[in-house]
């Protein structure tokens, strides 16, 4: 119970709330949309954790059958093989393409799981108001929305895998149902990173401190 | 969250508290959907998982676990979960997740194979698992049975399908030959069916052969069918020349059976019964003549007792009647006599086959009222010689009226023993004894005193005044024959007379007769033809090409 002035003053404390779009002010008791763009205009979205925490939910989810099930099909004269992402590493590893396997590694099974880590964290801290600098919340959820992206180049190998290697009976690349398990699985993952609004994070930090 | 609420009444952690619908975020439908549709999928998958089998191997050529597919023809029904040695180390146990729709027909009648290259002899198969690895076939007929989760594995691959229609049926024979497993069966030379399997019997005396024959051909088997082996060429020498026939060339490698029917059965019922047991012959010729039908049926069985030798009569020997083969002998064996006196008495186990002898399904009872009423009439049983060479005999029925009156003796044991009579091998010994018995009596002596009279006769004729005379007439005779041939000349003249007149004849033709006329016409015709071929012939000389252009 703090009540120390804060370092810095938000628009809430100033009765003010802007438009996430084009930045424009208004009064904080201000009911219609942006006279500037059209956005609606909120000083802190609705159920953010809340949405957070069910699209991470989902995201969790769907990272279980792409796992699980394999990401890619390969029909070849010698006959069809499956991997699944973990599995295509190993084969990867084996035929000592040690960078490609990092590669993969990382995107597809350390990323997805730092950005489980990071949003659950942040939701935590939220909800439990744990003790942590503005600067730290609003970097994490920075790395989140930044390295979300770079967990599609899972999805982006195989599908110009299956679109370039198509010769026939000879060799045939097929995407398998984990691929799409996996493509679901980072969508909702930034829609959990991006549900999340910012504003919260210092909004904690000011109360904080 | 609380300290926030509590300090700042105004702010949005108000508005989040004002009440439950307002609290609770819709975005958690979402979640709550996934959670659903994952249920529902974890759900319909273990409830449409199919039966998971275990199949025992010998050996598991091949076949990984995640990947071998389990095939019917050729479409995939399941795939093999895990592969591990079985409890005793000896086998190999594959678990194998099948299709749910196949899993009503897992009943006995299922089998599972796996499918490798195989290039021996008699097939090359399975090339394409070279490449794409080996799978597992099954096979199971489309009745659904009674379910069932464990099975044995083949190690050979049937060579057909339980679907497949057709008859299968067990041949035995004494010898496997060159019948391999695959080896064709032929109706009148088309390949109708395959030998599936062989194998011997329990107690090893015969080799048993479980053959297809597909459909429509298995309806021309019926009871009476024979089958032969044809392994390459059948030669025969006869009396009618020499003959070579080869079923197939296929056959020349692989050996093959062959059937087909006497031609006086084909009103029979075709046999339907799988697994109907047949005879298989060495060659065509033996079936032909075979008496396969009931061929161990102790109830058509006689004895004959032939006093004497018996050497030569073997078993299987015919038994003939009127030159038929209606049986054959089954053994020959020989009892001591009482004394040693006595001759001893051979008796001969007879085979007979009723139904060529017209009896169809006859019983024991009409067999033997019938055997009784022949031999009554005078039928019986002689040994003959089969063949002059080897010395071979058969048994022949012969009917003797003259015989009548004697009957079957049912107490003889083992069977019912027929009469018999001399063999007529006795009979040719009898008449050379007594033959040389007769020519022992001849009067040699009294022979040899007439003889000698002869010559003493003989001797006095030509003594006799009557032969000195004759010389005295050939010389009268002689003078004869002169006087004869002095009267030619007078002959000679007078066919030198006929000729002159014959000349006169001819001058008479005269310059002024009708045929001197056109004689000379006809010469002078000859000369001008003459004249103009000379004439011709110059030209020819001077301008051959005459000939071809004209002058």
């Amino acid at each position: 119970m703090d009540t120390s002035e804060p370092k810095s003053l938000s628009a809430r404390q100033a009765g003010l709330k802007a438009c996430t779009i084009c930045g424009a002010l208004y009064a904080i008791d201000h009911q219609r949309a942006c006279d500037r763009c059209g956005a609606r205009v909120l000083s802190r979205r609705r159920h953010s954790v809340q949405r957070a925490w069910a699209f991470l939910f989902v995201g969790i989810l769907a990272y279980i059958p792409a796992n699980v099930f394999p990401i890619m099909l390969t029909r070849s004269i010698t006959g069809d093989t499956s991997d699944t992402i973990l599995s295509g590493v190993m084969v990867l590893i084996e035929s000592e393409s040690y960078g490609v396997a990092l590669i993969i590694f990382v995107a597809s099974i350390c990323i997805p799981v730092a950005k489980f880590v990071i949003i659950a964290g942040l939701a935590l801290s939220l909800h439990f108001d744990w003790d942590m600098s503005e600067h730290t919340r609003h970097r994490l959820h920075k790395l989140t929305e930044f390295i979300g992206r770079w967990s599609m180049i899972d999805v982006f190998v195989v599908a110009v895998l299956a679109a370039l290697i198509q010769l026939g009976a000879i060799l045939t690349i097929l995407p398998g149902p984990g691929i799409n398990a996996f493509a679901l699985s980072v969508v909702f993952t930034m829609l959990a990173a991006s549900a999340l609004d910012p504003r919260l994070l210092w909004d904690t930090d000011n109360h904080v401190r | 969250m609380s300290a926030s609420s509590e300090r700042a009444p105004a702010n949005a952690r108000v508005e989040r508290a004002a009440n439950l619908s307002a609290r609770v975020s819709l975005a958690w439908l979402l979640p709550l959907g996934a959670v659903l549709f994952a249920g529902w999928v974890l759900w319909q998958s273990y409830i449409q998982r199919g039966p998971l089998v275990e199949i025992s191997f010998d050996k598991a050529g091949g076949v990984i676990a995640g990947e071998t597919r389990v095939r019917r023809n050729d479409v995939d029904v399941g795939r093999v979960e895990s592969v591990m040695l079985a409890d005793d180390l000896d086998s190999v146990v594959v678990s194998v997740r099948l299709d749910p729709q196949v899993a009503s027909y897992l009943d006995d009648d299922t089998r599972f194979w796996i499918v490798n290259a195989r290039i021996n002899t008699t097939e090359i198969s399975g090339l394409s698992t070279l490449l794409s690895g080996s799978y597992i076939e099954v096979d199971w007929d489309d009745v659904p049975g009674e379910r069932q989760y464990e099975f044995v594995g083949l190690t050979e691959p049937p060579l057909t399908t339980r679907g497949t229609p057709g008859l299968r049926l067990t041949l035995n024979a004494d010898e496997a030959g060159y019948i391999y497993v695959g080896s064709p069966v032929f109706l009148r030379q088309i390949e109708v069916g395959r030998v599936e399997r062989r194998r011997l019997n329990e107690d090893a005396t015969q080799v048993l052969f479980d053959i297809f024959i597909e459909a429509p051909h298995h309806r021309n088997v019926y009871p009476d069918t024979r089958f032969y082996g044809v392994s390459g060429v059948e030669g025969k020498i006869g009396s009618d020349g020499a003959s070579v026939r080869v079923e197939s060339i296929a056959a020349l490698f692989t050996g093959g059976i062959a059937f087909e029917n006497p031609p006086e059965v084909t009103s029979a019922e075709p046999v339907t019964v799988t697994g109907s047991k047949y005879k298989l012959f060495d060659s065509r010729t033996e079936a032909r003549e075979s008496l396969f039908d009931g061929e161990d049926d102790h109830q058509y069985r006689l004895i004959a007792q032939f006093k004497g030798s018996v050497k030569g009569l073997r078993r299987d020997a015919p038994i003939e009647y009127n030159g038929i083969v209606v049986g054959k002998v089954r053994s020959v064996s020989v009892s001591l006599p009482q004394t040693a006196a006595e001759s001893s008495t051979a008796t001969v186990v007879l085979q007979f086959q009723p139904r060529r002898l017209g009896l169809v399904d006859a019983t024991q009872e009409d067999w033997h009222a019938t055997v009784n009423t022949f031999v009554e009439s005078g039928l019986r049983v002689q040994l003959a010689t089969g063949n002059l060479l080897t010395g071979s005999l058969i048994v022949k029925l012969v009917t003797k009226p003259e015989l009548d009156g004697e009957s079957i003796d049912f107490s003889a044991e083992p069977y019912p023993s027929v009469p018999v009579i001399a063999s007529n091998v006795e009979a040719v010994t009898a008449d050379v004894e007594t033959l040389i018995k007769n020519l022992s009596e001849l009067p040699l002596d009294s022979m040899v005193t007439a003889a000698t009279q002869v010559l003493e006769e003989t001797r006095q004729l030509l003594a006799s005044p009557d032969v000195a005379q004759l010389p005295a007439q050939l010389a009268s005779s002689m003078s004869s024959l002169a006087d004869a041939t002095a009267s030619l000349p007078a002959m000679v003249q007078s066919l030198t007379q006929t000729s002159d007149n014959a000349n006169d004849v001819l001058e008479g033709l005269s310059p002024d007769s009708e045929i001197y006329i056109e004689l000379s016409a006809a010469a002078r015709e000859l000369r001008v033809a003459a004249k103009s071929i000379a004439a011709f012939a110059e030209l020819l000389e001077e301008n051959p090409n005459a000939i071809l252009t004209g002058r």
